[in-house]
């Protein structure tokens, strides 16, 4: 009976997850976003934690705390708001041990429109040449070298003789930067 | 991008393995460029890349959490003895070689599988060619790399114009029969060829024995008193994690350790182009020639042709090794028609036969 629920539940979306847990708490239902998430959670831990026991412990917890919290909290859109869980776990528990949080952009995470995943396509490709000018030079060469020229992460720093968290923290705020100022020209809205 | 899954996400565990493995930067930027998508999926694949994290780090949350987990045995077995335990209920008190290898793993629980530690009886009795007789990974990964360079300089109109005449003329005189083939989508793993049947097949796992070893760290692991006996038991394993550790032992040279992994996965998908392929080569390293053969056309007789230029040039190369000098000439010389990568060097091994 459970391996027929399992295979249902694997049909539904997060979302649907979610509302069935709140009507019947059936732990099926935590363990189907353990498989589509847990790495996730894992990862981000151990990218902001940088220690494999507390991370798997930050982990355990937040899905152990899904029981009641799915119960309390009205999710809108459950990926975000796992996001904005597992890094508040983590800047409590930094906050646990005294240690300051604001390098490491702890910023609630608000509900992603479904199409952000669809922004940086082709047919905007025209508007982000014209805007990638006006990154700074870092920004702008890791952007070219990893959207247009398709490298790797190691092959940029090879290229540009920079450390893998220059190369990752320049496009990722190069293509933050780039949404904003395409924002500004009403390309994406 | 994934409109076939209920979610959304685009970093799944199998890229997460496949990042780690890979030495291919083109598939590193498609995984690092996918995941940069999400904020979430960048921060995972950055938490990932760190050198101290490594897959089993999530063996204990999966035994928690995962809905198809069952309760695993919390013994207190120590690692070695473990081994040990797993040898008496399996091979009798055979010498088990690498088990060293086994204990690398980082967590307090391992799980161990049972090619792992037995060998089959009949791929153990196989005696190694000299190395500098067996089919080198330098040799197969130079030779992978030129054809994937000409590959790209190559258009693809010339593929269509290289198509040759004869070879179609030939295949109608000998079968009345149409065989379906195709090419199918590649990744590379330890810088080697692979067919990607993820591409293909749904959900591709690989039904193995496994046992999950409990217990105390590696510095007790001297004692030799049995603690408490586990057991194995049949698991299912995602086929590309199964196929990434076999590719690992092949490329570190250990045949029989390999051979005895693909055997598994032909068990599971008998016409699998990857395991027929690698299989052969290690059948041929390990003096099995007939077998090398045997494999090798299997692989060819595959409606994915992705293997078929090498399968054929090692089928080839197996014949002439046992001695059967005329089915290796016409092989050869049916390489040398085809005009393919192989040709030039089937041309020189003729001319000497």
């Amino acid at each position: 009976m459970f391996s027929f629920k399992r295979k249902t539940y694997r049909t539904k979306s997060d979302e649907e997850l979610v509302a069935i847990y709140k009507n019947e708490q059936h732990s099926e239902c935590i363990g189907i976003l353990y498989e589509r998430y847990g790495h996730l959670v894992m990862g981000a831990c151990m990218k902001y934690l940088k220690n494999v026991t507390e991370s798997e412990d930050v982990t355990m917890q937040i899905f152990e705390g899904l029981h009641h919290k799915l119960l309390k909290h009205e999710i809108s859109y459950f990926k975000s708001w796992l996001y904005m869980v597992t890094k508040n776990e983590c800047f409590m528990l930094f906050r646990k041990k005294g240690i300051s949080t604001s390098s490491l952009e702890f910023t609630e995470v608000k509900d992603e429109n479904l199409n952000d995943e669809q922004q940086l396509n082709e047919q905007k490709l025209s508007a982000l040449e014209e805007v990638i000018p006006f990154l700074k030079d870092e920004q702008r060469s890791c952007i070219e070298l990893f959207y247009l020229k398709e490298m790797s992460y190691q092959q940029i720093c090879d290229e540009l003789n920079l450390t893998m968290m220059q190369v990752k923290s320049a496009i990722q705020n190069g293509k933050r930067n780039l949404k904003l100022r395409l924002e500004e020209r009403n390309e994406f809205k | 991008m994934n409109s076939n899954k209920p979610y959304q996400t685009n970093l799944s565990r199998e890229d997460i393995e496949l990042y780690r493995s890979t030495t291919d930067e083109a598939v590193k930027h498609r995984i690092e460029k996918d995941s940069l998508e999400n904020d979430f999926d960048a921060d995972a694949l950055e938490g990932w890349s760190m050198p101290s994290t490594t897959p089993l780090n999530m063996k204990r949350l999966d035994k928690k959490f995962k809905p198809s987990s069952k309760l695993y045995i919390w013994g207190t077995a120590i690692l070695v003895v473990g081994i040990i335990t797993s040898i008496v209920l399996f091979n009798g008190k055979k010498t088990v070689d690498n088990q060293k290898t086994i204990l690398t793993a980082e967590s307090s629980s391992i799980k161990v599988e049972q090619t792992d530690v037995v060998t089959p009886a009949k791929i153990e009795a196989m005696q190694e060619l000299p190395k500098k007789q067996q089919i080198t990974i330098q040799t197969i990964i130079k030779d992978f790399t030129i054809q994937k360079t000409e590959e790209k300089n190559t258009e693809k109109t010339e593929v269509i114009d290289n198509l040759p005449i004869t070879k179609i003329e030939e295949a109608e005189k000998e079968t009345a029969l149409i065989k379906e083939t195709t090419l199918g989508k590649e990744i590379y793993l330890y810088d080697m060829k692979l067919l990607d049947y993820r591409a293909y097949r749904s959900k591709p796992k690989i039904t193995t024995k496994q046992m999950v070893l409990t217990g105390t760290p590696a510095n007790v692991g001297e004692t030799t008193e049995l603690e408490e006996a586990t057991e194995w038991k049949n698991v299912d394993i995602p086929y590309i994690e199964y196929v990434s550790k076999t590719m690992e032992l092949f490329s570190k040279g250990q045949n029989k350790k390999a051979l005895s992994r693909f055997q598994v996965i032909l068990e599971t998908y008998p016409d699998d182009v990857n395991a027929n392929f690698y299989a052969g080569l290690c059948y041929y390293n390990l003096k099995e020639f007939t077998s090398a053969v045997s494999a090798f056309n299997q692989c060819i007789d595959s409606k994915y042709t992705n293997f078929n230029e090498e399968a054929e040039w090692y089928a080839a190369k197996s014949l002439l090794a046992d001695g059967k000098k005329s089915e290796a000439s016409t092989l050869f010389q049916k390489i040398i028609t085809a005009n393919g990568y192989y040709a030039a060097q089937a041309k020189k091994i003729v001319a000497n036969l």
